[in-house]
């Protein structure tokens, strides 16, 4: 029967294109690239954001430090400078394939962080400033930012590993080296530790 | 796959944090780990909270610990926040209050959707002028009441979607439960969708080709293959008899099966397993969290 054959043919045409599909969206991860690229790139985001709401926070804090304690120079100074190289560093996704510009702008920001933790020490000599209205709301949204940015980072970390572990991983790495995904920077654990911890104030 | 990938590294990290205090379970929305709140004062804030949820839709919910252990409050607490997930999927319209007793510290996590309608400086002060003078006397009880009715009142103040009939609270069990019923109903539809579209082909192949669209399109809607298979496995035989049954008119009795009657069992089957069970159990609805709210101790 010619329409048997024509079924035949049919059915081993289908079992074959099946396969195919199998094959390539399950086992060669060219999908699970792309959606954890995507995902590393909204953790990246993510995290950008954050470190713009500090650094929106700081010209009204060093303002308000200011009016109560206009001799301590160098530390408003510190901030602000510190404000100004974050602001250099363009922090574009791109950032992400670049190593070298991944630590540039986490240096930057790393240095915020240290200098905002110095003016909230030299802070507590001020009992004025302390109970200043104004003072205590910029503190909280510091603190706010400070914890929104170490989930962010925390976030972003977890994005990598799972991208990574995805690219490094047999038969991915075929296609990830294919289309050229490399594996991503993440942060440094050393720099962890120092940077996660929110600049501690005590009442 | 990359699920399989990830346990080690789960694993792993959980060898590292080992000394990290465990999260409770979710059971009610008082969870008081210090027995520092009476039975009636428990049941008082419950009922407050629940009635709240039924109006507004958001879940408020209250944490009591003796101490967060070497993390900081903020690092338990995002932790707590990302396990329970309370406030509604898309909403993140949760609120935690945590308060770490014999830290002396307190924290409000507030959910994403409500960030703007508590921002950190308003869950501040209400943690410095309210909160924190009761809980220097000892009044932890109205301390946590004054706080919560703070929470309560600057929710309230915010347009919310309304409350949904099928909430967590009235709804059966979990989320999950919900999803397995989407998921089925999702399955069927894309069989029928598959059968109808290889009408001529051979029943094995056809129902082949339905249970892997379904295992496709289950992992775009982000179900785990250990969730799938089993399911992967019933859909596929049951889609193997029903082929076969239908290619054989009289052996299946009821020859030919129409669209309408398909379309009827899928809709009568999702709605089996979606309202399966009724108990008063509460859960997270899927909130997401990104750190937002404030600490104080006292």
């Amino acid at each position: 029967m010619s329409q048997g054959d024509f079924f035949r043919i049919r059915k081993s045409f289908l079992i074959g294109f099946t396969g195919l599909t199998l094959f390539f969206t399950n086992a060669c991860g060219y999908n699970t690239i792309q959606v954890q690229d995507e995902q590393v790139k909204a953790a990246w985001s993510e995290v950008i954001n954050m470190y713009q709401r500090r650094a929106d926070l700081i010209p009204n804090l060093v303002n308000t430090v200011k009016g109560y304690a206009a001799q301590e120079k160098e530390v408003l100074i510190e901030v602000t400078r510190a404000r100004a190289s974050v602001g250099s560093v363009q922090a574009t996704p791109e950032v992400l394939n670049n190593p070298e510009l991944f630590a540039k702008f986490n240096q930057a920001q790393g240095q915020m962080t240290s200098a905002l933790s110095r003016l909230m020490v030299v802070v507590e000599k001020y009992p004025d400033l302390k109970s200043d209205k104004s003072f205590i709301g910029l503190q909280a949204q510091l603190e706010g930012t400070e914890n929104r940015i170490a989930v962010a980072r925390n976030r972003y970390i977890t994005s990598v590993q799972e991208y990574n572990i995805t690219v490094r991983t047999f038969p991915n790495v075929i296609t990830a080296k294919i289309f050229g995904y490399d594996i991503k920077p993440n942060f440094s654990v050393e720099n962890e530790k120092e940077i996660s911890k929110p600049p501690q104030v005590q009442f | 796959m990359r699920r399989y990938l990830f346990l080690p590294i789960l694993l792993f990290c959980s060898g590292i944090f080992a000394d990290q205090v465990p999260i409770p379970k979710l059971v009610h929305r008082v969870t008081d780990l210090t027995s520092t709140l009476n039975e009636e004062e428990v049941s008082n804030l419950e009922d407050k909270l629940k009635t709240f949820e039924k109006r507004k839709g958001s879940q408020v919910v209250l944490v009591i610990i003796p101490t967060t252990g070497d993390e900081t409050i903020e690092q338990y607490s995002i932790r707590l926040a990302e396990d329970w997930k309370i406030g509604r999927k898309g909403t993140a319209d949760g609120v935690i209050f945590l308060v770490a007793k014999d830290d002396r510290k307190m924290r409000f996590e507030i959910g994403r959707g409500l960030e703007g309608a508590i921002p950190d400086v308003v869950s501040k002060r209400i943690q410095l002028e309210y909160v924190r003078p009761l809980f220097k006397e000892g009044k932890y009880f109205d301390g946590i009441d004054q706080g919560i009715e703070k929470i309560l009142g600057l929710i309230d103040g915010e347009q919310l979607p309304e409350p949904s009939s099928t909430s967590y609270e009235s709804s059966s069990g979990s989320a999950e439960d919900d999803n397995f019923g989407l998921y089925i109903g999702a399955l069927i539809a894309i069989g029928i969708a598959v059968g109808f579209l290889f009408k001529k082909l051979f029943s094995l192949l056809q129902a082949g080709v339905a249970t892997y669209a379904g295992y496709w399109v289950g992992g775009l809607l982000g179900f785990s293959l250990e969730v799938m298979l089993p399911l992967l496995v019933i859909f596929f035989i049951l889609l193997c008899i029903i082929y076969i049954a239908a290619k054989n008119p009289g052996s299946g009795g009821g020859s030919g099966w129409s669209g309408s009657s398909w379309s009827s069992y899928s809709s009568s089957d999702s709605g089996w397993s979606s309202s399966s069970s009724s108990s008063d159990s509460f859960s997270g609805g899927g909130g997401d969290f990104s750190g937002g709210g404030s600490s104080s101790d006292w």
